[in-house]
């Protein structure tokens, strides 16, 4: 949820006061951040060309982002070198904000963000107008650096509907971004050239243009499988959306002759609900239950047997378990309509968390040939 | 969990006046949610017109496909940073939880019931009591 994110950021960093004016930021942070994004961008995966970069960069803490970018250590180790530099020392000269935000970019380039996705998200932390200015930047940067993609048709049956799908730009727009940039890419990157357009044109300029030079990545890193595997992976989602949008029209209708509840259970959805949740990795049912608030952790609980019950609450850390339980309880009992939305809902965070982010070269979308049929059972309900 | 902490609560903390407009934002924010669900965001972006920055900014990053940890992290750390407080700061939040929820597909009952606890639990609960009389 926003604020617990916010919060979170006020428990670990403390006030948020900029030091710097705005009027000052650009010349020293937001000219070094772009010339930064730009020299990523273009060295791409030549490590050795980070070294040289660090060499020649006068910023300590670029010299480290650069260091740190070479060495391609893990995420996680970036926030220890950065203390270790003393560049959250209270008597670091570097502000608060900058070391912040230089932390946040190598972190998100270590875990394999594109580099003009971690632009957005360093310069945030110079302000609104900042941020609006590197937008208008990238915006350039997108429109002189076009990506041309040739004709490259992967057969599979799933193009046929995603074909009619497109009839439905809403419906793809918003599959587009719950599959994020990377699965997406790889989903379409065997389609006909033409769809491909289509696609594209219902994005903004830096996200058609990111996803042009994704699209070119996966199809010189993916194997026709892959994409193919890619492409049933993002459908599943599109039916998903589709489904949901469906219940929604016709809950809108009929919600005069529908009972507030009702109390019929819906013994197939939570035997199918909860053989899903005892099968899958606990690896996935924790990523999966970290990307959902704690209501809707407590809608999907109402969807299973006690055994499954038993296990999303031992797989989450004591204190959000107490939280979750109190969100069931406030929740009250659902009618099989809301019951079958919940399930789909979880299906469809699920079907986002086994799509890796990015999607590295020569790893396939892995789903459990028992799984992938629960998910299915469920996708389908009406 | 919401971790208590003074700084957040001092910039969140708005007069009795103040919190009586809420409501009628997050009106606002529904209908331009329901709107960009019909018509798309870039589209929405030409009605929006001279709308808050955050919200176009962010209309622009739903145009471009951003959404989940990506989106939220970029908002987040916008309200982090920004210098509003109380009223303006708290519907800034509200469009930022908007935003989230359109790059994500959340219908408006869902989106709804996101953005009710802004107004404070009693006005919450008592829209949210109308809501369900309204649907017998």
């Amino acid at each position: 949820m926003l604020i617990e994110k916010l919060a979170l950021l006020y428990e670990r960093w403390g006030s948020s006061q900029m030091e710097t004016p705005p009027h000052e930021r650009t010349q020293q942070h937001t000219l070094p951040l772009h010339k930064f994004i730009q020299s990523v961008h273009e060295t791409g995966e030549n490590r050795k060309e980070f070294y040289l970069l660090s060499r020649q960069s006068r910023r300590k803490i670029i010299k480290l982002a650069y260091l740190l970018l070479a060495d391609a250590g893990p995420p996680w180790s970036a926030e220890d070198s950065f203390r270790k530099a003393g560049f959250f020392a209270p008597s670091s000269r570097v502000p608060k904000h900058e070391a912040l935000m230089w932390l946040e970019g190598t972190s998100a380039l270590l875990e394999g963000l594109h580099p003009w996705l971690v632009l957005l998200m360093m310069s945030a932390w110079m302000g609104l107008e900042q941020a609006e200015a590197s937008y208008a930047w990238l915006k350039e940067l997108a429109a002189a650096q076009h990506t041309e993609l040739a004709e490259f048709i992967v057969p599979s049956e799933m193009a046929d509907m995603l074909t009619d799908a497109l009839e439905n730009p809403r419906l793809i727009e918003t599959s587009l971004r719950i599959a994020g940039m990377p699965l997406a890419a790889s989903a379409i990157a065997g389609m006909p050239l033409y769809h491909i357009e289509r696609i594209l044109k219902l994005m903004g300029p830096v996200g058609s243009a990111l996803l042009r030079e994704l699209i070119q990545s996966a199809r010189e890193k993916l194997t026709s499988e892959e994409i193919a595997a890619a492409l049933q992976a993002f459908m599943e989602i599109v039916t998903a959306r589709s489904e949901m949008l469906t219940t929604e029209e016709s809950e809108e209708t009929s919600l005069e002759e529908q009972p507030l509840t009702d109390e019929a259970t819906d013994a197939e959805l939570i035997r199918t609900m909860s053989e899903l949740v005892m099968e899958l990795d606990a690896k996935i049912l924790r990523s999966t239950l970290a990307t959902m608030q704690n209501t809707e952790v407590a809608s999907m609980l109402r969807c299973l047997e006690a055994l499954a019950h038993e296990r999303v609450l031992s797989i989450m850390p004591p204190g959000r378990q107490k939280r979750v339980l109190e969100a069931l309880e406030e929740l009250g009992t659902a009618g099989s309509i809301r019951l079958v939305r919940d399930a789909q809902f979880f299906a469809q965070k699920l079907l986002a968390a086994y799509a890796p982010r990015p999607l590295k070269p020569g790893q396939t979308l892995d789903i459990p040939a028992s799984v992938r049929a629960h998910i299915s059972a469920i996708l389908s309900r009406e | 969990m919401i971790y208590w902490n003074a700084d957040l609560a001092a910039r969140l903390a708005c007069s009795p006046a103040e919190m009586a407009d809420i409501p009628e934002f997050i009106n606002t924010m529904l209908a331009v949610a329901e709107e960009t669900r019909k018509i798309g965001p870039r589209q929405m972006l030409d009605r929006l017109g001279e709308a808050d920055k955050l919200l176009l900014y962010g209309m622009h990053l739903l145009a471009d496909g951003l959404a989940g940890e990506i989106l939220e992290e970029i908002l987040a750390t916008l309200l982090y940073v920004g210098k509003e407080n109380g009223q303006l700061f708290l519907k800034r939040c509200i469009i930022a939880e908007t935003l989230l929820a359109m790059a994500e597909g959340a219908e408006s009952m869902e989106l709804r019931r996101r953005l009710l606890p802004y107004c404070g639990i009693d006005v919450a609960l008592s829209r949210a009591g109308e809501k369900q009389g309204n649907a017998h």
